[in-house]
């Protein structure tokens, strides 16, 4: 079949350029980009590289996970079944939820593809919530990792999973009596709706699945690199002590914890060992705050979440969780 | 139709090259090693993984052109293509993003401009407090130590007097296998009552027991926060380390950090660990560049923490080691039973 190769060229050649402006800036378009060694990069630049290079590789796996265990649940969980298993009342749910949590060790990036499945599959928006915000924090291995990282507060591993339930069932609350109407994005129903015709159609087809992988990963890794690309500048260019210097009283501390989690993105099993590096400049309040807020809301997250709800609502969201964080937090005798 | 067809094949053409420009990236890191500048070890495993998993997905894009659109048979709009032709630059842009510059740009461990950056944990007591650390020391150094190849003869409490017996036979670290099973129990006892759990009273024990402390790769960071531990029972012991040279506009003269960078997952999560060492010659070893040094914990008081500060006694210039970060083990160091 003949490819209208005039076009073709015309969409290569543009992403091609915008890769070399960007390389060609950074070098101060001193010379030609392809003699990478001969060139005397500006560290900080290269420093940008290596943050970019490493938050892409932690989490290109883990999307990678996602992608494929909603395409899991897509295949071989029925509608029938998640109703079937998400308790009626409430007040069984949200424990429920938080238990699912324990159960299934799935980090942010992960989950959100995860429970917009879900959801989709008939699992009360409430209960889902309550999973996307307790998970990536209660499983046990970031428990560990958190307990690894605090030797001498061996408390803190404890302090961060009641608060994070204490803060997922708030919010689920808050859904269950405030949110009425769907808020996966508008036309996103329809999409996934078309996507189960598909597989139905093509069930058993191995070959099926992995192409909307395909599809997949180019549709969540815009968002993962576009976060990543930020966040590795803010963290090349913007010293933590200019972070840190903004807020000492307790409320200001607890802020500037919040937003460096937002802006770091970092990996719910790493964030410990950084939370852990600032136990000298910061009361240990701030860290769980800090510790609490990452996993729940950050810049790449964000984008994934607007990828899967409505504007509205994520904006809600991210407001809600970061009060009740802040309230919760404070309010614990760490 | 026809148009919409190619529109859907010159998608899935940019889409093969941009995944099997990942597979080459990831390939070319994984074989040349390179991968250790951006994950920790442990994650290494979920790379090879990765890899297998776009290995895969190129060849379901690559069939994808091929076979082109019929196998799905329906002319919705639903599967997300870029609509405009500059939507479309700016995605796959993105994607080329981390393509040109795992190419074109050489590797860069991080150094002391990140570590500026990031702050620089030191033993009990942090960077940024340095100020009162000066303030606070004694003029000591007017003793006069001779730099380089002096071994300290000075402080003679017993335990440097073993220590310099037990030096004689050459390398130290299997040395404490030797120690009596008796001092053994007598050392646990002396870390037991601050019960900061087994795991560093373990390597406490492990560590004291070493004439000269040797913080390899393997315990700098444990060794570190052990010692940060038990403060007051270090003091006055050997160590020798190594790690690269971090200074900072108000350090002494005489001061400058012997630090490494801890990778816990991915170099982003980087935070970086050290020990302030006085040298008299400290200004002279240039930033980045790695050094081994030996020398005697001392302990100060700042601003009311116990800080633990290496007196030089020997500073020698390395090579950079392979892997120049170091990683939590999660684990007691072999030969501390």
């Amino acid at each position: 079949m003949p490819v209208n190769f005039r076009s073709l060229l015309r969409d290569s050649l543009g992403a091609v350029i915008l890769g070399l402006a960007v390389v060609w800036l950074t070098t101060g378009g001193t010379s030609n980009p392809l003699y990478a060694n001969l060139i005397t990069w500006s560290p900080k630049w290269l420093d940008v590289r290596t943050f970019f290079l490493s938050i892409v590789l932690e989490a290109i796996p883990f999307v990678l996970l996602g992608v494929f265990f909603s395409a899991f649940i897509q295949t071989f969980v029925t509608e029938e079944q998640v109703r079937r298993w998400t308790p009626k009342n409430p007040f069984i749910a949200l424990p429920f939820a938080g238990l699912l949590g324990v159960l299934f060790p799935v980090c942010e990036c992960a989950i959100i593809p995860v429970v917009r499945r879900l959801i989709q599959k008939g699992m009360p928006l409430h209960v889902g919530i309550v999973f996307l915000l307790a998970g990536p924090i209660v499983n046990p291995i970031v428990l560990t990792s958190t307990y690894t990282a605090f030797t001498r507060q061996p408390d803190m591993a404890m302090y961060r999973a009641i608060s994070a339930l204490i803060v997922a069932f708030v919010i689920g609350i808050l859904v269950l009596v405030f949110v009425k109407k769907n808020p996966l994005r508008l036309g996103m129903e329809t999409e996934i709706r078309h996507e189960a015709r598909h597989l139905e159609a093509s069930r058993g087809k191995l070959s099926a699945t992995f192409s909307h992988a395909v599809d997949e990963f180019f549709d969540m890794g815009k968002f993962l690199l576009f976060g990543a690309l930020i966040s590795a500048l803010l963290q090349v260019f913007v010293s933590r002590e200019t972070m840190l210097g903004i807020g000492q009283t307790p409320l200001s501390s607890h802020l500037v914890m919040m937003g460096m989690a937002y802006i770091l993105s970092l990996c719910s099993e790493a964030d410990a060992f950084i939370a852990a590096s600032f136990a000298n400049t910061f009361q240990s309040s701030s860290l769980l705050a800090f510790l609490v807020f990452g996993p729940m809301m950050d810049l790449k997250t964000t984008l994934l979440l607007f990828h899967s709800f409505r504007f509205g609502f994520v904006v809600k969201l991210i407001l809600a969780v970061t009060i009740t964080v802040l309230v919760v937090t404070l309010w614990m005798p760490v | 139709m026809d148009q919409n067809q190619k529109k859907w094949k010159r998608h899935y053409i940019l889409r093969t090259l941009i995944l099997s420009g990942f597979v080459l990236l990831l390939a070319e890191m994984i074989f040349t090693g390179r991968l250790s500048q951006y994950l920790a070890p442990r994650l290494h495993m979920l790379i090879y993984v990765t890899l297998g998993i776009l290995i895969i997905l190129t060849i379901a894009s690559i069939r994808q052109v091929i076979i082109g659109q019929s196998d799905y048979d329906c002319d919705c709009d639903a599967h997300k293509i870029p609509r405009s032709p500059w939507t479309s630059l700016i995605v796959y842009g993105l994607f080329c993003l981390p393509l040109a510059m795992g190419i074109f740009m050489p590797d860069k461990t991080l150094g002391s401009a990140m570590a500026e950056n990031l702050g620089v944990n030191l033993l009990s007591n942090d960077v940024r407090k340095l100020a009162q650390v000066n303030a606070s020391v004694p003029k000591v150094e007017s003793q006069g130590e001779d730099v380089k190849q002096n071994a300290s003869p000075e402080g003679g409490e017993q335990l440097e007097e073993e220590a310099r017996k037990q030096e004689e036979p050459s390398d130290t670290t299997e040395e404490p296998a030797k120690s009596v099973p008796l001092e053994d129990a007598q050392i646990r006892q002396l870390f037991a009552e601050s019960d900061f759990g087994d795991f560093y009273t373990d390597i406490a024990v492990f560590l004291y027991k070493q004439p000269v402390i040797k913080l390899d790769d393997k315990v700098f960071l444990d060794g570190l926060t052990t010692m940060e531990l038990y403060a007051k029972e270090f003091a006055g012991k050997e160590i020798e380390t190594m790690g690269f040279v971090y200074h900072q506009s108000d350090f002494s003269e005489e001061q400058f950090v012997v630090a490494r960078f801890s990778v816990s997952c991915c170099t982003a999560d980087a935070s970086v660990f050290g020990i302030l060492v006085e040298d008299k010659q400290a200004k002279n070893y240039p930033i980045d560049s790695w050094v081994k040094v030996r020398g005697k914990l001392e302990l100060r008081n700042a601003n009311g923490y116990d800080m633990l500060v290496l007196k030089a006694t020997q500073v020698e210039p390395v090579d950079a080691p392979k892997d120049p970060y170091v990683y939590y083990s999660f684990e007691a160091p072999q030969g501390s039973e």
